[in-house]
């Protein structure tokens, strides 16, 4: 999200808080796409996460009132629907989870579920924002991180390719998480 | 379960009302107490829950209204202090005589009271660049409302002792700084 739609969103946020009406259609226009995006990041399948992004949104408009605009709007935002994310993921679990044996022998078997999942969502969010880039980019990051053949480029090349494709990466996450 | 982007739009405006419904209920609840006090020492007990029932429910109305009417909320419960306070102190003292013409104390501190919470939502009221009418109208409500039950002690004469001295506190202030 740019300054300038955050800017927005502060001033839409701040006048719903006010208790202005005439500020709610466009809060809704603004908000609903943010709040979809992120929780198709956060969360596995898309359907889960368009429930989770109706439920996160629903709540946010609940919680408008107590909006401070001393604050920045967008954290605030963003920390009601990864909240109202993890709660639902924490359901999903819960629901997913099978006999008990089976989870104290998953237990010892490695990280914790918890971890699994931060991990998990770590790399989908990564792997999300690499879709977004040139391919030559994807190569060169892939191949910086071991994941991948490195291109049979001179060294200072290679190294002037990953910058400027990790210059790429920075600027596509911070579009889609708003923050690095 | 997934909704419309047009129910979703519903379902979130029910929400932020609610949430608004809720912050205003929770702003109310301290006047409870209050209320619940003003009924035990009134003169007339009917009056002073009649009284502090409408003064809990305007509360609540106007700061889920928002805009200027939650902005005039604490002005106006705070102007009411004055005329709650002093005819309260004032009940049990003798009559003052000026010449022939006498009357209790406690309906001087009606006006008094009423004169002090003109002036302190006429000042507020006469700082606002627009909806001065609709601030003075709230807070004045809040305000004589606050002071209903203590004034009573004087009988109807203290109730409209109050409402003259408000409209004589406030009148001046507000018509002085009427632009042009």
């Amino acid at each position: 999200m740019d300054a300038a739609r955050r800017r927005e969103l502060q001033e839409l946020l701040t006048r719903l808080a006010d208790g202005d009406r005439a500020a709610f259609p466009p809060a809704f226009t603004l908000l609903w796409p943010v709040t979809r995006s992120f929780a198709r990041s956060f969360l596995r399948d898309d359907a889960g996460a368009e429930d989770a992004a109706q439920q996160a949104l629903v709540r946010l408009f609940l919680r408008a009132a107590e909006f401070d605009p001393a604050r920045p709007a967008l954290p605030w935002v963003i920390g009601i629907v990864a909240s109202e994310c993890r709660t639902l993921r924490r359901r999903a679990q819960r629901r997913r989870e099978g006999p008990l044996a089976e989870a104290e022998a998953r237990a010892d078997a490695g990280p914790s579920p918890e971890e699994s999942a931060t991990r998990s969502d770590l790399e989908r969010a990564a792997r999300s924002a690499l879709a977004g880039l040139p391919p030559a980019d994807v190569e060169a990051i892939l191949a910086h991180v071991g994941e991948a053949e490195r291109p049979d480029v001179p060294a200072a090349t290679f190294r002037k390719r990953l910058e400027r494709a990790l210059k790429r990466l920075r600027r596509a996450w911070s579009e889609r998480h708003g923050t690095l | 379960m997934e909704l419309s982007e047009t129910a979703l739009a519903a379902r979130a405006r029910r929400a932020y009302e609610q949430g608004r419904l809720q912050a205003a209920l929770w702003r109310a609840a301290p006047l409870l107490p209050l209320v619940a006090w003003a009924v035990g020492w009134c003169r007339y007990p009917t009056l002073a829950a009649l009284c502090g029932s409408a003064l809990v429910a305007l509360t609540v109305a106007f700061s889920w209204r928002g805009l200027v009417w939650a902005r005039a909320v604490a002005p106006g419960l705070l102007a009411g202090l004055p005329p709650l306070v002093l005819p309260l102190l004032m009940r049990g003292a003798p009559q003052v005589c000026v010449g022939e013409m006498c009357c209790s104390l406690c309906l001087v501190g009606c006006v008094g009271g009423g004169v002090v919470a003109g002036l302190l939502i006429g000042r507020r009221a006469a700082a606002l660049p627009e909806g001065r009418g609709t601030f003075l109208a709230a807070a004045g409500a809040l305000a004589l409302l606050a002071g209903a039950p203590a004034c009573a002690f004087a009988g109807a004469v203290g109730l409209a002792g109050l409402v003259v001295g408000f409209a004589a506190g406030s009148a001046p202030v507000v018509l002085a700084r009427e632009p042009a």
